[in-house]
């Protein structure tokens, strides 16, 4: 499976008469954008505000973040079958058809991105400074976002207000991906994986490596899809690196912003990245499978016993296991390891850590002699104070409940003082994001 | 006999739940104190006491499904040592309570149903026969 990435780089976003790409700059037409953002029944108003790298701006509660893609051309026998080719959306199944998508060719606005924010549930997280020391801790503070205000109808219920939310963020990201179709990419890059035997074949000297890719899914506010299909309910399956870079895995969690993995984090997802830069180089990269964090110790079992499975079938030498979240995840995280180290193929987790605002607590809810070659994203319960902003977007009052904030978390004058793990993607366990550690 | 009880504090488990649901008055804590006993005296832990990410400090909630020994007159069987160390490392998390718990009724309703829709789909048609102990 080949895929063509055009990069179209977006320095600057304004509001316009129309909704194009020019020079760098993306402009909007509002009314257009939170007219398609709105097109849902259940929804009673979307405001659209920009929000741009430097400027003192607070977004929360952050639902979602999205970036605008469009695809241009379908990939593989598709593409010779003419005028008749099905040609995948970005988001299948949701936005599109279910048809394979990480083929073909796909634009990208590269550095603007669709920030949702919903009131969904009272204690809701999610931070995205533009400005001051929380800017440093999110990578969204460095792109151009389109943030969407959403208000559903009176009277709904979590679970459909977490729906609306999501699709409206869908919605709004393919509206503007729509603009890159005709404009000339500043970068190109080029991703392709083999069939097994066809990839083994390639590089015979080389080790061959494979992904776990855990997926968040224990219930409401936890849920992760694939190509439409709640993730809960698969059992792990393999999947073409660039399935992702299509929007075939998406977000429905709101709840622990600093280790969720956004929409837009999936379709970037630096593991895969990383893992196609050295591809023929210091390895041969096989491909991912993806699996589930559900919540009965039986479905952990199943799960892991498959995801083993499949990367013995793949012939991996060694394998990258990232985790989405914290606590029961751990648990389904040991259990790949272990599964896996059992089967005499090395493994590299990647993970986060709940060490206490000290750091002295025990990081994960489990542990393993095998997890010996471990990637740490930080301590969530990091403390920090985060001053006022002039402009706050979303639903400020939400600051004095969120989780990892506590009662007078918000200060009179604006600040928030709270734990790390209310920013978007702090602590985010794909590696996505600036913050590193040094040794002194 | 049933398969598994949810041990809970959440009343709203406790009313989708009603023949299955061990209700414990107290905090999170009090839940996985329960749960911990009852694994000393043979009962394995079915769903994962750390389940969502509303993290068990922060949360005024908890449920925890467990299958009971069965066999034995006493209601006893051996310690499931999977189950022990699972309950024991979630107690080792800060047990400190937040002031979040003085949320307003809205907010310790998402609160509830949070904690039922982890459980629910947990347990609803989901059940392995291995989770029970025979």
């Amino acid at each position: 499976m080949r895929l063509e990435i055009g990069e179209i780089f977006i320095k600057d976003i304004q509001f316009g008469a129309v909704t194009e790409v020019n020079d760098g700059t993306l402009h909007i037409n509002k009314e257009e954008l939170a007219g398609i953002a709105a097109q849902d029944d259940r929804v009673k108003s979307v405001e659209v505000f920009l929000a741009r790298p430097g400027e003192s701006v607070r977004i929360l509660p952050v639902k979602d973040v999205v970036e605008p893609r469009v695809k241009i051309k379908a990939g593989g026998a598709d593409a010779s079958d003419g005028a008749n080719a099905v040609m995948g959306g970005i988001f299948p199944g949701f936005m599109a058809g279910v048809e394979q998508v990480g083929s073909g060719r796909t634009h990208v606005l590269k550095g603007a991105a669709v920030v949702t924010t919903g009131k969904i549930v009272g204690f809701q997280e999610g931070i995205i400074d533009m400005n001051g020391p929380g800017a440093e801790y999110t990578p969204f503070s460095r792109t151009q976002n389109i943030v969407l205000k959403i208000e559903p109808v009176d009277g709904i219920k979590q679970h459909e207000h977490e729906v609306v939310v999501r699709l409206a963020g869908f919605r709004a990201a393919n509206y503007l991906g729509e603009a890159g179709k005709n404009v000339k990419p500043d970068n190109e890059k080029v991703y392709e994986t083999l069939s097994l035997l066809q990839q083994a074949a390639l590089y015979p000297n080389l080790p061959k490596v494979a992904y776990v890719y855990m997926l968040q899914t224990q219930g409401l506010l936890h849920n992760t899809f694939y190509y439409g299909v709640d993730v809960r309910q698969i059992v792990p399956t393999f999947m073409y690196p660039t399935e992702v870079m299509d929007g075939a895995i998406v977000s429905g969690n709101c709840v622990s912003a600093c280790d969720k993995n956004p929409t837009y984090i999936h379709a970037n997802n630096p593991v895969i990245e990383d893992l196609y830069a050295e591809h023929g180089k210091t390895i041969n990269f096989l491909g991912c499978v993806i699996t589930n964090e559900n919540v009965t110790l039986a479905d952990k079992e199943r799960s892991s016993n498959m995801t083993a499975k499949l990367v013995e079938y793949m012939g991996a030498d060694a394998v990258i296991i990232s985790e989405e979240g914290f606590g029961n995840p751990d648990a389904d995280l040991v259990m790949n390891c272990n599964k896996i180290e059992a089967k005499g193929i090395k493994t590299v987790l990647i993970t986060d850590e709940y060490a206490g605002q000290d750091g002295a607590s025990q990081s994960l809810a489990d542990s393993t002699p095998f997890g010996n070659a471990c990637v740490t994203a930080g301590n969530a319960n990091e403390v920090v104070t985060l001053p006022p902003m002039e402009t706050v977007l979303g639903f400020p009052e939400v600051a004095n409940v969120i989780a990892g904030g506590w009662e007078g978390s918000l200060a009179a004058d604006g600040s928030i003082t709270a734990e790390i793990q209310v920013i978007i993607g702090a602590t985010n366990e794909l590696g996505y994001g600036y913050l590193t550690a040094k040794a002194v | 006999m049933v398969p598994y009880i949810i041990y809970t504090n959440n009343p709203a488990v406790r009313d989708r739940y009603a023949s299955l649901a061990r209700f414990i008055g107290g905090d999170a804590s009090a839940v996985f104190t329960a749960v911990r006993d009852a694994v000393h005296l043979g009962a394995r832990i079915v769903s994962h006491p750390l389940s969502g990410s509303v993290k068990p400090w922060e949360s005024p909630y908890k449920s925890v499904a467990i299958s009971l020994p069965a066999g034995s007159a006493d209601n006893r069987s051996a310690v499931d040592f999977q189950s022990l160390r699972m309950i024991e490392d979630a107690m080792r998390y800060p047990s400190e309570i937040r002031d979040v718990f003085n949320a307003d009724e809205s907010t310790r309703e998402d609160y509830r149903i949070i904690d039922l829709d982890l459980i629910t789909n947990a347990l609803e048609g989901n059940i392995c026969p291995t989770s029970t102990i025979s």
